[in-house]
């Protein structure tokens, strides 16, 4: 189980062991990554870009939602700052996310925490949170998860540029849904070793009522954000002066 | 091509935009304190991402994604292996579209 009684300083290790740990356990990720990956390459063949150019974006994005958005305007030729802003605004959740990380990885020498931070998505984000709250700190549980997503997500980038327009939906196979049950197990998990669920609560009712008024990529924004202050504003109220 | 050519500018600026988005948060909590009460604040966010991650998609709910939910929630809560519970999930998603849920 995690500690948080233990001091600020408690700090998550990076070790090869943990990132062969988080390849086996985000296998899965590989598959999703590979099937979003031939997505984007069929996009960016059919919009023009050279397969390089999609190779290179893919590695150097490495954020599928982000990607798809900016190619989806690229006949109207977004300029750097246009392109620059959709990536903004479709990964400001990363923000958060990346915060969050800090009571875990920041006792890290700085080198290490380059690898789970650039990697980071959604599912490995998902399969590292869960690793952490059933007391596993070895940052290669978001590393590992992480590459295999890369590795799927870059390789597929130019299979689907070369044969795209071959391969079958891959709905049918409930491929779509890996990042889903990623998350729904993470959930259960965390909530498991939860101590408050009151900011989980007030944040589960502002993604409904966000998702009511307008849905989009504000709505995780929004979860974390709420949560973050319910629970900064908890841990008052139940422990008196921190 | 070149590395100055106006589509590999457009990519170098996603890429900065992306880089940002993944190392800004996690270097700003490094320059204000992480008091107790901050420290509780971050660690309620990892629960609330994946709530917002799979509560729009069930909100939505078409059968599939309501059945698969339920497959993987309670083959975690009966503490199967993880994959096993991600690949049952799937599974029920394909099954029950197959059969035009």
């Amino acid at each position: 189980m995690i500690d948080s009684s233990a001091g600020p300083l408690a700090a998550g290790t990076l070790t090869r062991a943990g990132i062969s740990r988080g390849l086996a356990q985000g296998l899965p990720l590989f598959g999703r990554g590979f099937v979003y990956g031939i997505a984007f390459g069929t996009l960016a063949a059919s919009v023009g870009l050279s397969l390089v150019e999609s190779v290179l974006m893919s590695a150097l994005v490495f954020s599928g939602t982000a990607q798809i958005a900016v190619l989806q305007v690229w006949q109207g030729q977004p300029g750097p700052l246009a392109a620059a802003l959709i990536v903004l605004i479709a990964n400001v959740r990363y923000f958060l996310m990346s915060a969050s990380l800090r009571p875990w990885l920041g006792g890290l020498p700085a080198w290490k925490t380059v690898w789970p931070l650039a990697l980071m998505v959604d599912s490995a984000y998902a399969i590292a949170m869960r690793a952490r709250a059933g007391g596993d700190e070895d940052a290669g549980m978001l590393v590992g998860p992480g590459l295999a997503s890369f590795t799927g997500w870059v390789l597929a980038t130019g299979v689907g540029f070369v044969f795209g327009r071959a391969i079958a939906d891959p709905k049918v196979f409930g491929l779509d849904f890996v990042v889903i049950a990623f998350c729904v197990s993470a959930a259960v998990m965390m909530a498991r070793s939860a101590k408050d669920y009151v900011p989980a609560l007030i944040a589960a009712s502002a993604v409904v009522v966000v998702e009511w008024i307008a849905p989009g990529p504000w709505t995780i924004v929004v979860a974390g954000a709420v949560a973050i202050t319910a629970g900064a504003m908890r841990h008052r109220e139940s422990e008196g002066s921190a | 091509m070149s590395l100055t050519d106006p589509t590999m500018l457009v990519i170098f600026a996603m890429a900065a935009a992306a880089a940002f988005c993944r190392f800004a948060g996690f270097a700003f909590m490094g320059a204000v304190p992480l008091t107790p009460r901050m420290r509780a604040g971050l660690d309620a966010i990892p629960l609330a991402v994946m709530i917002a991650i799979v509560l729009p998609p069930a909100l939505k709910g078409s059968l599939p994604e309501w059945f698969g939910i339920a497959v993987v929630g309670l083959a975690v809560h009966l503490r199967l292996n993880e994959l096993l519970a991600i690949v049952c999930g799937m599974a029920a998603v394909a099954v029950a579209r197959a059969y035009g849920l």
